[in-house]
């Protein structure tokens, strides 16, 4: 397959990968391996939004709604609110079923648009789907309203609950570790669904479709399911997503699934690279990371200087804000880029 | 307007009284055109007379107003433009209309979708069937790329071909759907005689493989030594149906060439 790693970088990735929690707990605290946690989320869900718009070309800005539909999922169904507490080997794929029925929902009615009309329409959607979760409390409660739905039964693998401290081995695993290597496995198996979707029959063409819809349906494409396929693909891995984060938390309420995030994730595909699944984890990892990191540089200043100059939660908005627009100036294709953005973008 | 010639045999495709309307305009009244199984068939006439828009009605793109497609003894679907492609019809683009970021090879690969089937499930688990099927469609498109000449192009980016290539890589493509007719709108426009005379041959090769051609062409020249039939159109209606020789002697098809009074 192409662009697989070399062994030797392979053994070197993943090293990194497994010793990565235990070296920033060391270092930085429990705080900085839960940034890591979110970070692995966040790729997860750029991974899945990147099927739709870097794949199939089809702007969504509404993803958020299955990222909302997992976590309420798995949040309902794994608490005292209806006093169910299903295992998670359940609620994750139903989670990103459930999910996937929600894209197929969005894209029925959206297939003959594309591009502006397409976006607004999806944005409505994300918007939909919040404003029930924040209503549905009357006049039968469902949702629990915008209070949301709290204790949520912690992450658990069999026998082996993720939401407590392990001893192997002599070390200590704290909950935050255990819940980076159930996450990274997540990521690590989007991954792999991505490549294989990508050199696929299915994925070229979501490529051919994206790249002259007219053409592709002459050639005998079916534009209308391979759309809806997109979307479905897309939104499930949203909705497992969404139930990692409901396990994770322990809480889950309307307000975690606004535009912004929508609005977030879709910076994280198109900052790194869309098409491109290195580039979209490397953009869902700096948009995570980084606000976190300048929030520190607050800190750091009054250990440094002895006072708080520059206080950078009040920029990091300003500066993610020219982040983006130097990007989109200066390498509009991204961070990482596929191949075939970039040709569009700069010819040969 | 309906030519008897190919009377006895059941035509591969007829066209009874299409028509087209766009707003106020009649792209296309009352067209009908026969077409026989192997042959080559050329649609004439000058600009704006309804060629471009037949095709597109042909191929899906527009619902006729009016009118009926039979294509092989079956209604063709109208309106669903990747059904006419399952049916055996496939075209190419006036204005080439490539994957134009995607490699030369996999631009054909795409026309081999229609025939293929492996699904979500077969690329998530790779199974033995989808290895096998990729592999098949490589090979295809491969050999079809040959076919037309341009096997040596295959890794190229599609967009970065000459204008000639990219003409023939749209016609690979369109094979790749194994059709029994096929569309092509002015496969020749703005090539030299000498690649013209080349298009000419693979034209006349595709029909000897089995594969019925429709083309739509301005050099009158070169479709009446190229062409089994020809139909010419004039504001939307058929004015002349055909062998080469025929038609080209028609008064009608004459003034609509010269002008008024240009006869």
């Amino acid at each position: 397959m192409k662009g697989r790693l070399q062994p030797l970088w392979q053994g070197g990735l993943a090293l990194l990968l497994l010793a990565l929690p235990f070296a920033t707990d060391a270092a930085l605290g429990h705080g900085w391996v839960r940034i890591l946690d979110f970070a692995l989320l966040y790729v997860l869900l750029a991974l899945g939004l990147n099927i739709v718009v870097g794949y199939a070309g089809l702007l969504d800005l509404g993803y958020v709604a299955f990222f909302a539909v997992g976590a309420y999922c798995y949040g309902l169904l794994a608490s005292p609110h209806f006093d169910l507490h299903w295992p998670l080997w359940v609620l994750l794929p139903m989670g990103a079923l459930l999910a996937a029925s929600f894209g197929v929902l969005l894209g029925t009615p959206t297939l003959g648009l594309r591009g502006d009309y397409l976006a607004i329409v999806t944005l409505g959607f994300g918007e939909i789907i919040r404003i029930f979760l924040n209503n549905l409390n009357t006049p039968v409660n469902i949702t629990n309203g915008p209070q949301g739905v709290s204790l949520i039964d912690p992450l658990r693998i069999g026998p082996w609950s993720l939401g407590q401290v392990h001893h192997l081995a002599g070390f200590d695993i704290p909950v935050v570790v255990n819940v980076y290597f159930l996450f990274l496995l997540g990521v690590l198996g989007a991954i792999g669904l991505s490549r294989r979707l990508e050199h696929s029959r299915i994925g070229r063409a979501w490529a051919a479709i994206r790249e002259d819809e007219i053409a592709a349906a002459s050639m005998g494409l079916y534009t209308r399911n391979l759309k809806l396929l997109a979307f479905a693909m897309g939104a499930s891995f949203g909705g497992l997503s969404g139930g990692l984060f409901a396990g994770f938390q322990g809480f889950v309420s309307p307000e975690s699934f606004t535009l912004q995030e929508s609005v977030m994730i879709l910076c994280m595909v198109v900052l790194g690279g869309m098409g491109n699944i290195a580039g979209v984890v490397l953009g869902a990892v700096l948009l995570s990371v980084l606000p976190e990191a300048l929030r520190a540089a607050g800190g750091l200043q009054q250990d440094l200087l002895g006072r708080v100059w520059v206080d950078p939660s009040n920029l990091r908005m300003l500066l993610f804000g020219l982040a983006l627009v130097l990007m989109m100036l200066l390498r509009p294709e991204g961070l990482l880029p596929a191949r075939a953005r970039q040709r569009e973008l700069h010819g040969q | 307007m309906v030519s008897e010639a190919h009377g006895a045999m059941s035509p591969l495709l007829e066209a009874v009284g299409i028509s087209k309307r766009f707003g106020g305009l009649r792209a296309l009244s009352g067209v009908s055109l026969r077409l026989a199984s192997g042959s080559i068939t050329g649609l004439i006439g000058p600009n704006g007379a309804g060629k471009t828009t037949f095709f597109n009605v042909l191929t899906g793109i527009y619902k006729p107003d009016e009118g009926t497609l039979q294509f092989a003894g079956q209604p063709l679907p109208a309106g669903q433009p990747h059904a006419v492609a399952a049916c055996g019809i496939a075209r190419t683009f006036q204005n080439i209309r490539l994957f134009a970021n995607m490699s030369v090879l996999e631009n054909v690969m795409v026309g081999r979708h229609v025939r293929t089937r492996a699904g979500v499930l077969g690329a998530l688990f790779r199974t033995a069937a989808t290895r096998r099927e990729e592999e098949a469609i490589t090979a295809r498109a491969l050999e079809l790329l040959d076919y037309v000449g341009i096997g040596a192009q295959a890794a190229r980016v599609a967009s970065t071909l000459s204008y000639g290539d990219q003409r023939r890589l749209e016609i690979a493509r369109a094979l790749a759907t194994d059709p029994r007719l096929l569309a092509l709108d002015e496969p020749a426009a703005g090539m030299n005689a000498t690649e013209r005379a080349r298009l000419g041959e693979l034209i006349r090769r595709i029909r000897e493989d089995g594969t019925a051609v429709l083309l739509i062409e301005h050099d009158v020249k070169w479709v009446m030594q190229l062409c089994d039939r020809v139909l010419v159109l004039d504001y939307g209606e058929c004015i002349a149906e055909g062998t080469p020789q025929a038609v080209q002697s028609d008064p009608k098809v004459i003034e609509a060439y010269l002008g008024m009074g240009g006869a």
